[in-house]
């Protein structure tokens, strides 16, 4: 039933997932491409290109701006007055689109974290430094996860925040924050490969610095990660507990059976067929099966669209498409028949089996004794206590048995490791990010090109420790008829802002490194002059490519500031220097000292003159964190499973091998053995029967948490897969655990035999 | 005369409550002498079983008093049961019950172990007085019937117990094999104090006894001695 309501849950939620945003999308004419930068006639080439639907030309900027008393980095996205594009539509959810110069659209993440409603105001501190007025709330079906850049894949709505304003209010914005792009929707029925090329090669052509597709879009591609992983897992878990189920029916079964042998006897003497036989107990397999598949399909689905709304709702997108699947019904029923019918195959063949003669002898058939493999292994094992010996040996009397349960033992570690490793990749991934590479602990935005005069004020405030200036320019990396949108950093040499993972671990006083996931992307390599376009310059330059580095999120270029100052004065950018301290390129970054706390020492740098803002890079880390909430909820969710589906096979495992020797267990206790000594042997072959699946089940879980990380391995992540060794040990005794809880009601059965009827029994 | 080994006074056992109860024993009085071999017969139901059942300690009794070495056994813990059946009884039972995984000679070390007292020797020779030291390493589904019945003999006296309780321990052997083992019990019992009570519904098996305790419906109908006990071999049923 677990395995039946999983898939259903999962699979279906899924399958919603992806026709929410397939319709929202749809709705809102998510741009199939998007370009920036190109020629004046980019959008009229692109119009008539086969597949291509619609074409909108708009302006963004990302400039500061003053929300609720706070200063973020704000995104404008220019729109036309009045009627919406034709591209890259909004959904306005309160209040109204524009229908003044004045007004601003807040996209729904910003607006609900500083409570913006029709009304309220936000100031653009640059340019003309107009006051807007918040006209509606809106999403888009770009930011839905509203990430600012695929280097930037974490968003944190304190300082970044998306809003749609007059498309004329850009021109009056330094031209350095301002990109033009291009957007690009296609027929229904284009063949999307092909018109993308064909698109793409137009841009280049027309002198495009950025080239986005819809995959690549950070939102899309992150929300795309996220659904994708999912429908695998919706597969791939309810499989396991599908397989763990039926092992648990198999055991049940098989003792069935066993135990009915005279009656089976009876039967097969009195006319009964083989086959009638056998499909009598195809039957029970077939029936639990019916049973289980079919509350887990009605849970399931119900489950299904609780999950979907809660998703929707947790991400903000606009369209909630629940839909009841068929489909969904038939499979899920046939995995729920499929598993009983098949765990039922084995013994109900043994039932066709029997003799009938034999069976209604009622003699349980001699079963062969031996020594265990441990004990041929081990010659000098067979010298310890006649107990130990019992214990080795009872997990081979019953060999199929004893398999379901390592296979039990190893279906649940795999679970319980691929849910654990994922975490620890993850926390790992967060940790490398936050700890080991981007050090600085917050980011001063000025209000004015920054002076030397700001730095040192920076440098002086109690609580500081370094200050250093970092340029960030929108960048796109060219190479083989293919271009990347991604980032160039500048620092300074010797900078302590920042972890390096190249060979020379430090920034190189020459040329360019780049992240490795554009090697693979680009097949650039040590040594290439690579071209990198910069957008907002409207230049491009040339710079060696010196090493790569391994940094998980995003695919940034980084460079030295005077390696850039020099590269832009090549390309005839005139006081490079210059444009490169403008505020919307470069910020200020900054280490503490630790002597004051961290608020204190913002709002020390704050109070500075030609100081806009400050943003806490602890905070991104916290926002960061709580993303992960839902994620860390599932994971648990897969934890408790696994330790469930562990111990119902155990127990059931424990059960049947219990009352098999019932017979047995009382005569030792007549003989004088204690409860607690055959306690303890039953506990033996049990927690041996775990050892034993501990061992694959540990190999097989971290092979399987490798498989589950690299479904989420693309352009905005790299990582390396961990399964930390606390992870595997806290696993491993879990299992150990559920393995004593699951021989507790077992044991506690044989302190309550009926010595004086059981030990006049013959054994079966 | 020494004191009795097994004395019951008014010894009673009911099963159930209310409307569905079952007497199964019906205030017994009985005692018995250490040494004797003593045979309780009767039908099916008689309560010859429960009777066994009591003197073993394998379940308690509803009233009277059962005592057995000296010690009372109503009232006991199950610690206590465990302790008693450990130090004083063996049993034999129909169906053998040993352990498939473990040898002829491991099956009777297992017992010999809890008493802690060198369990290879002594279940070596224990096999060996039974006839099987060339059967000691053999598996059960490697013995015949009568050998492995022979082996839960073994099992019964190798902690050498003041009781030997045997619950129709021929109830599943051909006539021949059951006189051998017939004879095993009393040879093994020959010369000791040992004290062997043996239930059966099989009133020939009842000649080779020294003292015949007959049963019906929860009460010892008679109770006799055997002047003269016939060998197992001349036993016919």
């Amino acid at each position: 039933m677990v395995g039946v309501l999983m898939f259903a849950a999962t699979y279906d939620s899924y399958r919603n997932l992806k026709a929410s945003y397939a319709q929202t999308y749809e709705r809102l004419a998510f741009a199939d491409i998007a370009i920036s930068g190109g020629s004046a006639d980019l959008a009229s080439t692109l119009a008539g290109i086969d597949g291509v639907a619609a074409v909108t030309v708009r302006r963004r900027a990302d400039v500061p701006v003053l929300v609720a008393e706070t200063t973020i980095r704000g995104r404008l996205i220019g729109m036309p007055i009045g009627d919406q594009p034709s591209v890259d539509r909004i959904d306005v959810q309160r209040g109204t689109y524009l229908t003044q110069p004045s007004d601003a659209v807040a996209e729904v993440h910003v607006a609900r974290t500083f409570s913006l409603e029709p009304g309220s105001t936000i100031d653009v501190l640059v340019g003309s430094g107009p006051t807007l007025q918040i006209a509606g709330v809106a999403a888009s079906a770009e930011y839905i996860w509203p990430a600012a850049s695929t280097n930037e894949i974490f968003p944190d709505a304190h300082q970044f925040g998306v809003f749609f304003v007059d498309d004329d209010l850009l021109a009056g914005l330094p031209p350095s924050a301002v990109v033009s792009e291009t957007l690009v929707t296609y027929t229904a029925d284009a063949d999307r490969a092909t018109t993308d090329d064909a698109v793409r090669a137009a841009a280049i052509d027309a002198g495009a610095t950025g080239i986005l597709t819809m995959a690549e879009q950070p939102s899309n591609s992150t929300l795309q990660l996220d659904v994708e992983g999912f429908g695998t897992m919706a597969i791939a878990f309810p499989i396991l507990f599908l397989s763990a189920a039926g092992l648990a029916v198999y055991v049940m079964m098989t003792r069935i059976v066993f135990s009915q042998r005279s009656i089976i006897g009876t039967l097969r003497a009195s006319g009964l067929s083989a086959g009638e036989l056998g499909r009598h107990y195809l039957g029970f397999g077939l029936w639990i099966g019916v049973v289980g598949s079919v509350v887990g399909t009605v849970l399931g689905v119900a489950s299904g669209a609780a999950m979907t709304s809660i998703y929707t709702g947790e991400l903000d997108i606009p369209d909630t498409v629940i839909i009841l699947r068929p489909m969904t019904i038939v499979i899920g029923l046939s995995f729920g028949v499929l598993a009983g019918v098949v765990s039922a195959v084995v013994p109900a063949r043994t039932a066709s089996r029997t003799e009938p003669a034999e069976a209604m002898r009622g003699a349980a058939p001699a079963m062969s004794g031996g020594r265990s493999i441990v004990e041929r292994a081990l010659p000098w094992l067979s010298r310890t206590s006649v107990r130990t010996r019992m214990v080795m040996r009872g997990i081979g009397r019953a060999k199929r048995r004893s398999l379901a349960t390592v296979l039990g033992v190893v279906l649940a570690l795999v679970l319980i490791l691929a849910s654990g490793g994922m975490i620890d990749t993850v926390v790992s991934l967060i940790d490398q990010q936050f700890n080991d590479i981007a050090l600085e602990d917050a980011s001063v935005i000025p209000r004015t090109p920054l002076t030397d005069e700001t730095l040192s004020a920076i440098a002086s405030t109690s609580g500081v420790a370094v200050v250093e200036p970092v340029a960030t320019l929108p960048a796109s990396i060219r190479s083989d008829g293919d271009t990347v949108s991604t980032t160039i950093r500048g620092f300074e040499a010797g900078t302590r802002m920042h972890g390096w993972s190249n060979a020379a671990g430090s920034l190189p006083d020459h040329g360019v490194l780049a992240a490795r996931s554009l090697q693979q992307r680009l097949g650039i390599s040590i040594g290439d002059t690579v071209a990198i376009d910069l957008p907002t310059l409207d230049t491009t330059i040339d710079l060696t490519l010196v090493d790569f580095v391994d940094e998980p999120l995003g695919m940034p270029l980084y460079v030295r500031n005077d390696v850039l100052i020099g590269a832009l004065t090549s390309a005839g950018v005139d006081n490079a220097e210059a444009v490169l301290a403008e505020p919307t390129t470069t910020a200020a970054l900054v280490l503490f000292d630790g002597t004051g706390t961290r608020a204190s020492t913002i709002s020390g740098i704050e109070r500075i003159d030609g100081v806009l803002t400050v943003h806490d890079a602890r905070s991104l880390y916290l926002q960061v964190q709580q993303y992960l909430g839902l994620f860390y909820v599932f994971v648990g969710i897969m934890l408790v499973f696994g330790a469930v589906m562990a111990f119902a096979l155990m127990f059931a495992t424990i059960s049947v091998n219990i009352s098999e020797r019932s017979a047995e267990f009382a005569n030792m206790r007549a003989n004088g053995l204690s409860e607690r000594t055959i306690g303890r042997m039953i506990a033996g072959e049990n927690l041996l029967l775990t050892v034993l699946g501990i061992v694959p089940g540990v190999i097989l879980g971290v092979v399987a948490a490798n498989w589950f990380m690299g479904l989420f391995d693309n352009d905005s992540f790299s990582f390396t897969v961990t399964v930390h060794p606390i992870t595997i040990a806290v696993a491993v005794g879990g299992m150990i655990v559920v393995a004593i809880l699951s021989m507790i009601p077992g044991i506690r059965s044989v302190r309550r035999l009926d010595l004086g009827s059981v030990v006049r029994e013959r054994a079966v | 005369m020494s004191e009795p080994i097994v004395r019951a006074v008014e010894l009673s056992k009911v099963y159930g409550e209310g409307d569905t109860t079952t007497v199964a024993l019906d205030a017994v009085s009985f005692s018995i002498e250490p040494g004797e071999f003593v045979v309780l017969l009767g039908p099916s139901g008689s309560g010859k079983t429960t009777l066994l059942n009591q003197i073993g300690a394998l379940e308690g009794s509803t009233s009277g008093t059962l005592t057995v070495d000296g010690v009372e056994l109503s009232g006991m813990s199950e610690k206590q049961r465990t302790e008693y059946r450990r130090r004083t009884v063996g049993f034999v039972f129909q169906f053998y019950n040993l352990v498939p995984t473990l040898t002829a000679h491991e099956n009777v070390a297992l017992i010999a172990e809890i008493t802690g007292d060198h369990p290879d020797d002594r279940s070596e020779e224990v096999l060996s007085s039974v006839g099987l030291a060339d059967r000691s390493g053999y598996f059960p589904a490697e013995l015949s019937g009568g050998q492995q019945q022979r082996v839960a003999i073994a099992r019964g006296i190798v902690k050498d117990p003041p009781l030997l309780l045997c619950d129709e321990p021929t109830g599943a052997l051909d006539l021949e094999t059951g006189q051998h083992i017939l004879d095993l019990l009393r040879s093994t019992t020959a010369g000791t104090d040992r004290t062997v009570f043996l239930v059966t519904h099989n009133s020939t098996i009842a000649q080779m006894a020294d003292r015949v305790i007959r049963l019906r419906d929860g009460k010892i109908v008679a109770d006799d001695r055997n002047d003269r006990p016939l060998e197992p071999a001349e036993l016919r049923w």
